[in-house]
C-alpha cells in the first residue's frame, strides 16, 4: 500500500517540479542580474508558471501547412515519455524503487538516446531550417557527449560491479554489505555518511562527476552548451514552430530531463538516498536519518541543489561555438574519462584488494 | 494477457519493417526502422535478454540517428518539394532485390528450424556478469576481432574524410 502511495506522491512531485523549476529559474535568474523576476501572480510570483501553463492551453495549436503533420505530432509525445520513463528505474529510498533491473543505469544511457531521436523528429518535422539546423547540432552535440558521461558513469560501475542503481546506493552507506573505505585507507562502513559518498572512496571520482556534469549539461542543451537553441542564431532552435500545449510540453521535457540526469549524478556520485550525517560515537546520526522517508528527502534535496546549479551555470557562462564544444569534448572530456576508467581498474585491483 | 502484449509488439515490429520499406520518404522509413528496433527490443525483453534488448535499442538509436542525419542532408530538397518520387512499376533490379531478400528469408528461416533448441531456455539469473565473463574468456578471440575490424574502419573513415578535405 505504502509503495503505491510512494509512486503517487512522486509522479505528483516530478509534475509539480518541472512547473517551480521554472519559476525557480526565473527568480534565480532576476537575482543573479539584479532584477526582481515574477511577483504579480500568487506570493513572490509563486503562481506564474500555472499561469503561463493555462496561457499556453488556450493558445491556438498552429501546425505549420508543409510540416509532416504526423511526426510533427509524435514528436513531442515522444520527448515527454522518454524523459519520464527514465525515473522508472531510480532509486528513491533503501525500499522504494519502481523497478529494480539489473541494469539500471544502462536502461539510463539508452533513454537518453531516445529523447534525441524526439529532438531530431520535432526539428525534421517543423519543415523549418531554424528548428533543422537546431536539431541537428544537437545530434552532434549529444552523441558526442554520451561517450564522457558512459566513461565517466564506467570509472563508478568499475567499482560498485553492478549496474543496479539501488545496489549502488546500498554501497554507498551504512546499508552496505560489503566493506567501504574512505580513500582507501579508512574503513566507514559502519560511520557512513559523508564519508561513504562515491566521491570520497576514491580520489578520481571526483573528476569523473566533473566530467559526467559537464555531459549532462550538454545532453540537456543547457548553457553553456545550449547551441541547439541558440536565441540569437536560430531564433529558438529545433521547437520554433511549436505552440500550444506542444511547446508546452517540450518545455517541461527539459526541466524534467534537467531532473533526470541531476538524480543519477545523486545516485551515482552523492550516494543516492544515504544520509551525509556519520555516526559519531553515541550520536548515530546515520542510523536514525536512514529509512524510506528520510531517503526520499536526501536524494530530492541532492537532486535539486544539482539543478541548482545547473540553472546557475547557465545564468554565469556564455555560449560555446561549435568547435570550441567539439574540441572540449573530443580532445579533452574523452581521453580524460579513459585515464579514469584505467585507474579506477588499478585502484579496484591494487588499493581495495 | 502476456501473450496478448506479445502479439502486439510482433505485429508493431512487422508492420513498421513494412513501412520502412515501401515508404517513399527516406526520413519517415528510418523513422519506421526505429519503431521497429524498439519493437524488436520488447521481444527480446520477453525472450528474457533485458541486457540485449537494452543494447540493441542503445547501438540502433546512436547509429540511426547517424543514417538520419545523412538522409536530412541528402534528401532534404526532394521532401521540400511536393513530387515525391511518383514512379509506380517495379524494375528489374527491384525485382532482384526481392529475389535477394527472400533467398535470406528462407535460408533464416531454414536455420532457425535447424537450430532451434528443442528445451525452453532458462532464465540464470544476472545475465550481465554471465555475459562479461563469457565476453572476456570462452568468446574473447571473436570479441577482439571484431573491435579490430571497427578500429580499421573507424581509422579508414577518418583517413577517408581527410583526403576529401585536401
Amino acid at each position: 500500500m505504502a509503495f503505491y502511495f510512494i509512486s503517487i506522491v512522486l509522479l505528483g512531485f516530478i509534475a509539480v517540479y518541472a512547473l517551480m523549476a521554472v519559476w525557480a529559474e526565473r527568480k534565480i535568474s532576476a537575482w543573479i542580474q539584479d532584477r526582481v523576476g515574477p511577483v504579480v501572480t500568487g506570493k513572490y510570483g509563486l503562481l506564474q508558471t500555472f499561469a503561463d501553463i493555462f496561457k499556453m492551453l488556450q493558445k491556438e495549436d498552429i501546425t505549420p501547412t508543409l510540416a509532416d503533420k504526423k511526426l510533427f505530432l509524435a514528436a513531442p509525445i515522444l520527448v515527454f515519455t522518454a524523459v519520464f520513463m527514465g525515473f522508472a528505474t531510480i532509486p528513491f529510498s533503501p525500499t522504494y524503487i519502481s523497478s529494480s533491473i539489473n541494469i539500471g543505469i544502462f536502461y539510463l544511457l539508452a533513454i537518453v538516446s531516445i529523447e534525441v531521436l524526439g529532438i531530431l523528429m520535432a526539428g525534421w518535422a517543423s519543415n523549418n531550417k531554424y528548428a533543422l539546423l537546431g536539431s541537428i547540432r544537437s545530434i552532434a552535440q549529444i552523441i558526442s557527449y554520451e561517450i564522457p558521461a558512459a566513461l565517466a558513469i564506467l570509472a563508478v560501475i568499475m567499482l560498485f560491479q553492478t549496474l543496479n542503481l539501488q545496489e549502488i546506493c546500498m554501497q554507498q552507506g551504512i546499508l552496505s554489505k560489503q566493506k567501504i573505505y574512505f580513500f582507501g585507507f579508512w574503513e566507514v562502513s559502519k560511520i557512513g555518511g559523508v564519508f561513504a559518498w562515491t566521491i570520497f572512496q576514491a580520489p578520481h571520482l571526483f573528476i569523473a562527476f566533473i566530467i559526467y556534469f559537464i555531459a549532462s549539461l550538454a545532453e540537456c542543451n543547457r548553457t553553456p552548451f545550449d547551441i541547439p537553441e541558440a536565441e540569437s542564431e536560430l531564433v529558438a532552435g529545433f521547437h520554433v514552430e511549436y505552440t500550444g500545449f506542444k511547446f508546452g510540453a517540450l518545455f517541461l521535457a527539459e526541466y524534467a530531463m534537467m531532473f533526470l540526469v541531476s538524480m543519477i549524478a545523486a545516485v551515482l556520485f552523492f550516494g543516492g538516498w544515504n544520509t551525509p550525517l556519520p555516526n559519531l560515537a553515541s550520536f548515530a546520526l546515520a542510523d536514525y536519518t536512514t529509512g524510506t522517508y528520510w531517503g526520499i528527502v536526501w536524494i530530492l534535496l541532492k537532486a535539486l541543489s544539482l539543478v541548482l546549479l545547473q540553472v546557475w551555470i547557465r545564468w554565469t557562462f556564455p555560449r560555446y561555438r561549435m568547435d570550441q564544444l567539439m574540441t572540449l569534448c573530443w580532445k579533452v572530456l574523452i581521453p580524460l574519462s579513459f585515464v579514469l576508467v584505467l585507474f579506477s581498474g588499478i585502484w579496484k585491483l591494487f588499493i581495495l584488494n | 494477457m502476456i501473450k496478448l502484449v506479445f502479439y502486439v509488439f510482433a505485429f508493431l515490429a512487422i508492420a513498421a519493417a513494412l513501412y520502412a520499406v515501401s515508404t517513399k520518404q527516406i526520413i519517415r522509413s528510418v523513422f519506421a526502422m526505429f519503431a521497429c528496433f524498439f519493437a524488436i527490443s520488447g521481444l527480446l525483453v520477453f525472450a528474457k535478454s533485458d541486457f540485449i534488448a537494452i543494447a540493441h535499442l542503445m547501438i540502433y538509436v546512436g547509429g540511426i540517428l547517424v543514417v538520419m542525419v545523412f538522409g536530412i542532408m541528402l534528401s532534404q530538397k526532394a521532401s521540400l518539394s511536393n513530387e515525391v518520387l511518383q514512379k509506380k512499376s517495379i524494375s528489374l533490379h527491384q525485382y532482384l532485390a526481392l529475389l535477394a531478400c527472400l533467398a535470406l528469408f528462407v535460408i533464416l528461416i531454414y536455420f532457425f528450424y535447424l537450430y532451434a533448441p528443442n528445451t525452453p531456455i532458462h532464465y540464470v539469473g544476472s545475465d550481465i556478469q554471465i555475459i562479461g565473463i563469457a565476453l572476456l574468456t570462452k568468446y574473447l578471440l571473436p570479441f577482439e576481432l571484431v573491435s579490430l575490424l571497427l578500429l580499421a574502419a573507424f581509422i579508414f573513415t577518418a583517413m577517408v574524410t581527410r583526403k576529401n578535405k585536401n
